[in-house]
């Protein structure tokens, strides 16, 4: 940094020191009297021969020449320095910026949409970039060039050097107001440019529906509309820099014109040259030039504080899952979970989960039912310290985990989520994920476990298939799988399943349920799921309503009782009754049962029942 | 061991460090795998020209007037060189005969007025340039997106399945800004520029032919400087961009699945990852500038090689009266001046010419999906298709996305108006698509499919998806209020009827219980309503679209029992009386059909009531079979 400020003092310096000796050149020639130079001399001998004026000439040229050889030499050092110090500190604020992002835990996730962190670590870092890149060090050139310039002049003559400061405040006077004017109109030129993509993005997403209702001419109309209103806008943009470009130059032009004024009347007072009048031009060419570059700093300042600010709010947003500092590893154990008078709320005004009790002994598996909203996601979301209860306590293997290693916790929790992410990378990676340093034999086996294997096989490269943008597109289904193999493949001591079979055709959850009884034996699985199919293995049934268990006990027991359980089960085990054998009477009661929901991997005939 | 080679080695290892050994041009892709960079094709500017036609009288008085604009600034050179003559020949009593101080003064004070004028001039040229360049420009913008939204909705449904959002996007977007600065400037920069080079070299040759001579041989040498760095420096940002693009992808992965890498403990290995794309993109762009930092000075020594030959040479020649003493200092000025103007055209034409690469790029690619003709038209001769009873017959349907790779084979069926099918099926047997080719969202390679005795072929797509509901699996909401997505299909409908229509299909409760009622803004792609709420708007839509023919995907995912309920009711009401089609996922879809049809690879392998089938004792027996036991 300090070498670039450095670097660019010398090369104002010298670009300075350049335009006054090109005015001593022509004042050289200016000066050169006829008579001193034979008319049948070459160039070459009047150049090499000669006194006084020519000589000077001469010199100055050759100074010039060796400046502007140095000039490029510092012109190059310059831009790599430049460049280099400003990219040193984005990696550093984009690292930052980065770590903070994957440790933040996951309420900071959910506080800020996923849309806005990636706008913000991408185009606010890039504000902020291009500040630091430009502004800072043009804002020291626009200081060095124009106070270099007015020295100069003022060398020459103090009239012409305070004539030519009278543009600048009325410059920078109305640069500002202009950018106070036009900035509103560039939001909603911007804007409108957002609506606009907005039409065409639901268009094409929701292209089926606008097919199958024949509203093709309704949606040409609803996007010439939005063209019409993002044209206006443009417009609008457009008509105030019309009117802004040429008052900025007409400025320009005006003291171009009283400096030339004041120039000649002194030249013919005789006291400048003719030399000055270029230099003059020259410099005030540069001082205008920097004046103008003014309005973009002045944008890009007003942007990188807004950047700077949204930036050092994800810095310095605190961690909200703390790991303590004599955190220990989680001791060995079979996966024993106990959770004690746990109360949770994602805002502690309206907990989601209240007084909350459990325990799950090491290698069980325990189904979670209730309705939509009643906090099964939250209560599994806790095990593994995503948030911490606002009361209460969560441990494993008799350790609270809190007081444990986060690294340590997270890699003895796997979890497949109710929303399936995979990278875009291989197949293979994807599974591996969660320990990326295995052969592929276990990467194979944890997807044939998932039922993943076969499709993945089919797929063009098999398990070195890329996935996501540029890649293969797999279904619901698939990805799900796909996920489920993932958890597996972390050989977690506790795995939790949020409703992981979803979007798996029946038939096939069925085949991943069975193969994962091998998985589950030393494990102690959480699965939220709605099929009482899923539910009813499970060593312990909870029913959670309303934050609270309501119900606990094995399959059998909760049917047996008055409750939610035996509502849903009832919902979904009339089917029950269904037999192949069992006739027209059977017909019948389906017919009567029509409008319960009954869904096909829903239908419940267990023999052993 | 020569010197000579070790020198040219050095010169080649320094080379390439400065400039690195890199693909060419054309090669470089954008992040979506595509170019990003096209030489000039005269096939695309010609294209490109036709849209700009209906606008030539603008951008000719555009151009007109831009022209004028240059030649007026151009002056400025001469009107410095008068007023230097001028002062300087008065200072040094040179003038005869001599003027008084006043008069001289006077007389600068005119030159400088008519300066004033013709600048002044200028300025207001500049101000009318901007305004009828840009508004003929945009209009072109806004007439090529206008085109291009119309022409996405022609396209046939194949179309969709095989191009991702994404890249469909990027072709209303980037592809149409690339083409911006061309279609608004584009013109006047090639005409201002070619003017501004032409004139300071006319002029400086006007000005002093012999200045002019011993400077012009510096012209050829600026163009290959120029043409090389160009494709180079394009190349290196293009570079610096890609890595650029790299990093923000990995940012905007890591954050979408911040919940998986934290689940999984990955946060130090992601980092050094990112890390690693953090430090090739420092060394892209340090590159990137490093070019930059021996171009720039190269220019300048042109340019400073320029200037010094006249300097001398004009020293040279005033000095030996070759030129008129009185007028010689000025000329020398003048000369000094032009060359400049002579040298900026370069720089601005080096700019021009990479947006041009660009825009080529661009400009391919939107005229390819311009020219892309949607597979399902109506036919030249297409009826409209008067009010239909319901009767659909499918004859001997073969059918596949790609020609060559069938999903059905020889469909033949027949439902009678107010009939209710269901497909039943295995993932991928070919269910969807029979609903597809219904709707006509694809045409089939062989048989026919009529609607009461029409063949779906011959008549307007229109009249066709009037008659026609459809509800898929996801649940497509708009943004806009509840209400306008019930009223999308019918959007002369008045509250009333929407009301009415939702009472009468009993979701009328549901629909009001969420916080504004059917004044509720739906977020984008239905981000805030429930799965069970979107699914009831969407089977309301269709109730007020009352369509004579309607198909449905059943959803497979579960929602909770109360609104299944409801559904189920709702879905009871909305079929009664249509022609239905539905992808049946539940037992109890299936067992109200007036008619199965069980596909399998393609074929209609089994077809008949549910009791008919359970009789058959084929495969629809045993899908039934594992339904039912699916427990184990």
């Amino acid at each position: 940094m300090v070498l670039a400020c450095l670097l660019l003092v010398v090369w104002t310096g010298v670009e300075v020191v350049t335009v006054r000796l090109t005015a001593s050149a022509v004042d050289a020639i200016q000066a050169i009297h006829i008579g001193e130079t034979r008319f049948d001399e070459t160039v070459w001998s009047w150049l090499n021969g000669g006194e006084g004026e020519i000589s000077g000439l001469r010199r100055t040229v050759f100074v010039l020449a060796a400046l502007t050889i140095t000039m490029g030499v510092l012109r190059y050092l310059r831009e790599v320095a430049n460049s280099r110090v400003s990219m040193e500190m984005v990696f550093y604020i984009r690292e930052a910026v980065y770590d903070k992002l994957q440790r933040a835990g996951f309420a900071f996730h959910d506080a800020i949409s996923t849309g806005e962190l990636i706008n913000r670590s991408l185009s606010d870092l890039q504000n902020v970039r291009a500040f630091i890149q430009s502004a800072v060090l043009i804002t020291l050139e626009i200081v060095l060039i124009v106070g270099g310039y007015m020295a100069l002049l003022l060398s020459r003559s103090p009239w012409v050097a305070a004539l030519s400061m009278v543009p600048l405040p009325v410059w920078t006077w109305y640069i500002l107001r202009f950018s106070r004017k036009a900035q509103p109109a560039l939001k909603a030129a911007m804007e409108a440019g957002d609506k606009n993509l907005a039409v065409i993005t639901e268009n094409i997403a929701g292209v089926h529906v606008v097919k199958a209702f024949a509203t093709e001419p309704q949606e040409i109309a609803k996007y010439g509309r939005s063209c019409d209103d993002f044209f206006g806008k443009v417009m609008h943009r457009i008509r105030l820099f019309a009117d802004f470009a040429p008052v900025i130059r007409g400025i320009a032009t005006l003291s171009h014109l009283s400096l030339f004024l004041a120039a000649g009347v002194l030249i013919i007072k005789g006291r400048l040259n003719a030399g000055d009048v270029l230099m003059l031009g020259s410099a005030m060419g540069a001082i205008l030039l920097r004046l103008q570059q003014v309005a973009v700093i002045n944008d890009q300042y007003q942007n990188a504080i807004v950047s700077a600010r949204r930036l050092y709010e994800i810095l310095m947003a605190p961690p909200s899952v703390p790991e303590k500092p004599d955190a220990r590893p989680l001791p060995p154990g079979k996966g024993h979970v106990h959770i004690e008078h746990v109360t949770f709320g994602y805002d502690p005004a309206h907990p989601v989960l209240r007084d909350l009790n459990l325990d799950v002994p090491g290698g069980s598996t325990v189904a979670i039912v209730g309705p939509t909203g009643a906090g099964k996601t939250t209560l599994v979301s806790l095990i593994a310290r995503f948030y911490d209860p606002q009361q209460g306590r969560i441990l494993i293997d008799g350790m609270d985990i809190r007081d444990a290693a986060l690294a340590s916790l997270r890699t003895q929790v796997a979890y497949v989520f109710q929303e399936t992410f995979l990278f875009s990378d291989t197949v293979a990676a994807n599974i591996a994920y969660g320990r990326p340093l295995s052969d592929e034999g276990t990467i194979e086996a944890a997807a044939r476990l998932a039922q993943a294997h076969e499709f993945i096989e089919a797929l063009p490269l098999g398990y070195q298939t890329m996935l996501g943008e540029r890649g293969h597109n797999l279904s619901g289904g698939q990805r799900q799988r796909l996920a489920i193999a993932r958890a597996i493949h972390a050989d977690p001591r506790i795995l939790v399943l949020d409703d992981a079979t979803a979007a798996v055709d029946p038939e096939t959850e069925s085949s991943i349920r069975k193969a994962m009884r091998l998985v589950m034996t030393d494990r102690t699985v959480f699965v939220i799921a709605h099929r009482i199919s899923t539910v009813k293995r499970a060593d312990m049934v909870i029913v959670v309503e309303n934050g609270q268990i309501t119900q606990q006990g094995t399959h059998d027991e909760l049917l047996a009782q008055e409750g939610h359980y035996r509502q849903i089960v009832s919902g979904q085990l009339h089917a029950d009754a269904l037999g192949p054998d069992d006739g027209a009477s059977h017909m019948d009661r389906m017919m009567r049962l029509g409008t319960i929901p009954v869904s096909a991997g829903e239908q419940i005939h267990d023999p052993e029942d | 061991m020569t010197p000579r080679t070790d020198r040219t080695s050095w010169l080649r290892s320094l080379r390439k460090r400065l400039l690195g050994s890199t693909p060419r041009l054309t090669e470089i892709l954008t992040a979506d795998g595509e170019e990003r960079y096209r030489p000039i094709d005269w096939r695309l500017i010609r294209r490109l020209f036709s849209c700009l036609r209906p606008y030539a009288r603008q951008y000719a008085l555009g151009i007109v007037l831009g022209l004028v604009m240059i030649l007026l600034e151009m002056q400025s050179p001469r009107f410095m060189a008068a007023i230097v003559n001028w002062t300087v020949n008065y200072a040094t009593g040179q003038l005869d005969p001599m003027p008084t101080e006043a008069s001289a003064i006077a007389r600068l004070a005119l030159l400088i007025g008519l300066w004033a004028l013709v600048l002044g001039v200028a300025l207001l040229l500049h101000r009318g340039t901007i305004l009828i360049m840009t508004d003929a420009g945009e209009r072109v913008q806004f007439d090529i997106r206008r085109r291009l939204f119309a022409h996405l909705q022609a396209l046939s449904m194949s179309f969709y399945d095989r191009t991702k959002l994404g890249r469909i996007i990027s072709r209303c977007t980037s592809d149409v800004n690339s083409l911006r600065e061309i279609n608004v400037w584009g013109l006047d920069i090639v005409a201002k520029n070619a003017l501004m080079m032409v004139v300071a070299a006319g002029m400086l040759l006007y000005t002093e032919p012999r200045l002019f001579a011993a400077v012009v041989w510096l012209g050829p040498i600026l163009f290959v400087l120029n043409r090389v760095y160009r494709r180079k420096a394009a190349l290196c940002y293009q570079i610096a961009r890609e890595g650029f693009t790299r990093v923000s992808a990995n940012l905007a992965e890591n954050i979408t699945g911040a919940r998986v890498v934290m689940a999984f403990n990955r946060q130090a290995g992601n980092l050094s990852v990112f890390n690693a794309l953090q430090e090739a993109n420092t060394i892209n762009n340090v590159n990137a500038a490093r070019l930059n930092g021996v171009y720039q000075p190269l220019l300048g020594l042109i340019g400073f090689a320029g200037k010094a030959i006249i300097l001398i040479y004009g020293g040279y020649l005033v000095a030996t009266g070759r030129i008129d003493r009185t007028i010689g200092v000025g000329s020398v000025i003048a000369a000094f001046l032009y060359w400049e103007w002579f040298m900026a055209p370069i720089v601005n034409v080096g700019n021009f010419y990479n947006q041009l690469m660009m825009a080529m790029a661009g400009a391919e690619r939107l005229f390819n999906l311009l020219d892309t003709p949607p597979e399902v038209a109506d036919l030249p001769d297409a009826i409209h298709l008067p009010p239909i009873r319901g009767h659909v017959r499918f004859e001997n349907v073969t059918f596949g996305y790609a020609p060559g790779r069938p999903v059905l084979f020889d469909i033949t069926f027949e439902a009678q108006p107010g009939q209710m099918i269901a497909l039943v099926g295995a993932t991928g047997s070919g269910k969807s698509s029979i609903i597809s080719l219904i709707g006509r969202f694809y045409q089939p390679q062989q048989g026919r499919i009529l609607i009461d005795e029409h063949d779906i072929r011959h008549v307007t797509g229109e009249s066709l998806h009037r008659q026609m509901g459809l509800v898929l699996q996801v649940n497509y909401l708009f943004t806009g209020t509840v209400m306008d997505n019930i009223r999308y299909a019918r959007p002369d409908a008045t509250e009333d009827d929407v009301l009415t229509a939702a009472r009468g299909l009993g979701t009328y409760d549901a629909i009001a219980a969420s916080r504004d009622g059917f004044h509720t803004q739906v977020g984008e792609r239905g981000a805030n309503m429930s799965l069970g709420q979107r699914q009831l708007i969407c089977f309301t839509r269709a109730f007020l679209a009352d369509p004579r023919i309607f198909m449905l995907d059943e959803a497979t995912s579960s929602v909770d029992s109360a609104t299944e309920r409801i559904v189920q009711q709702s879905l009871e009401r909305l079929l009664a009386g249509r022609t239905t089609f539905i992808v049946a996922h539940r037992l109890s879809t299936i067992l109200r059909a007036d008619l199965i049809l069980v596909i399998d690879a393609g074929r209609i392998v089994e077809r008949g009531t549910h009791w008919e089938l359970l009789e058959q004792d084929g495969k629809y027996a045993q899908l039934y079979e594992r339904f039912t036991t699916q427990g184990e």
